[in-house]
């Protein structure tokens, strides 16, 4: 296998405690890897931390959301020229020998969209109902309207080819979210693998989501989906 | 119809619309191309005031037979179309405010790793 070159994007927010711990872990079982933390600003050690490993970090305001953060991953990728791109969560709850086992898969088969999935294995992860039913119907609406099935469509470990990177960059009025790329990768018929990924329970900071903004996250993702599909039938 | 009262008032208040938002424009506190819609506002109650007809022609068009809720329905509309046009530029702005932000930020991160 000639040398891929690979950059792993961890979008943090306060996670000052196992940023470290998190970016060693995954220089130890990637040889040759670049690390990009993409920081909303923390008002904790983070950003100290990561520098002090030597590591690269974008600061992005976090009230444009995960979104943001990620697509400025999509675009330093791009100019940067990498073949593909690791998005994974920055609180250590992937764990990376399982994310080594993702990218050797899309490495492998030449995926475009590779995907973390808690759900096609015994996984730790036990979101609240209320997540767990929107993620169902999420994959449901998806089933229907892409003709794609994909078990966990709003996982936080994704991996994105040079080739999903490029569309992503032309088209200019995308906006980054799990379930819009997934939406985004199967309208273009590229394609699209699940692999196990385990998610441990989460041990510092605190997760993004909680009762109230799981009904809105639900709600733009449908609307992210059902906007997508009348793009779709004018083409 | 109308009493010459009321519409002397509505010719008043259509040239008043007009004089703000002419002078807005000057002052450049408004965009000219934003002010396009509020200076239609104002030539429309101007038009209401010289052919009063018009507030009576809708309210039988929409069906409605006391005609003053004529005149809310049409303002209701008019404000909601505004409001939704306000909507669609400050989504616009969001947009470009994302790209430079996402630009800036990388611009940073090249300046910091020299």
């Amino acid at each position: 296998m000639n040398e891929k070159k690979i950059l792993i994007v961890i979008p943090t927010y306060n996670e000052g405690l196992i940023i470290e711990k998190v970016i060693s872990e995954i220089k130890i079982i990637f040889e040759k890897v670049d690390i990009l933390v993409i920081d909303a600003y923390s008002s904790d050690e983070t950003y100290n931390q990561v520098k002090k490993n030597g590591v690269n970090i974008i600061q992005i305001d976090k009230i444009f959301g995960i979104g943001l953060a990620i697509e400025t991953g999509i675009f330093f990728a791009n100019k940067n020229d990498y073949d593909f791109l690791v998005r994974i969560d920055g609180d250590g709850q992937h764990s990376p020998s399982d994310v080594k086992n993702l990218l050797d898969l899309a490495i492998n088969k030449k995926n475009d969209l590779t995907i973390g999935s808690r759900f096609l294995d015994k996984s730790e992860y036990h979101p609240n109902y209320l997540r767990l039913y929107s993620i169902k119907l999420l994959r449901k609406l998806i089933e229907i309207f892409y003709k794609t099935n994909v078990t966990d469509c709003t996982s936080g470990c994704q991996i994105l080819s040079k080739k999903l990177i490029k569309e992503l960059i032309r088209n200019k009025g995308f906006e980054y979210s799990e379930v819009g790329i997934i939406c985004f990768t199967s309208k273009l018929n590229m394609s699209i693998q699940e692999n196990f990924v385990n998610m441990k329970e989460r041990k510092t900071g605190a997760s993004s989501f909680n009762l109230t903004n799981s009904f809105t996250y639900m709600f733009k993702n449908i609307l992210i989906l059902l906007s997508s599909i009348t793009i779709n039938f004018k083409k | 119809m109308l009493s010459i009262h009321s519409r002397f008032i509505a010719l008043l208040i259509g040239l008043i619309i007009i004089f703000i938002i002419l002078l807005f424009v000057r002052k450049k506190s408004l965009e000219p191309m934003y002010s396009f819609i509020w200076i239609l506002i104002g030539f429309f109650f101007i038009l209401v005031s010289f052919f009063p007809n018009i507030v009576y022609l809708v309210s039988i068009v929409l069906g409605i037979e006391f005609s003053p809720i004529g005149v809310l329905v049409i303002s209701i509309f008019g404000l909601g179309s505004i409001i939704l046009h306000i909507s669609t530029i400050i989504t616009k702005h969001q947009r470009k405010i994302k790209e430079f932000e996402k630009k800036i930020a990388l611009l940073e991160n090249e300046k910091s790793n020299k």
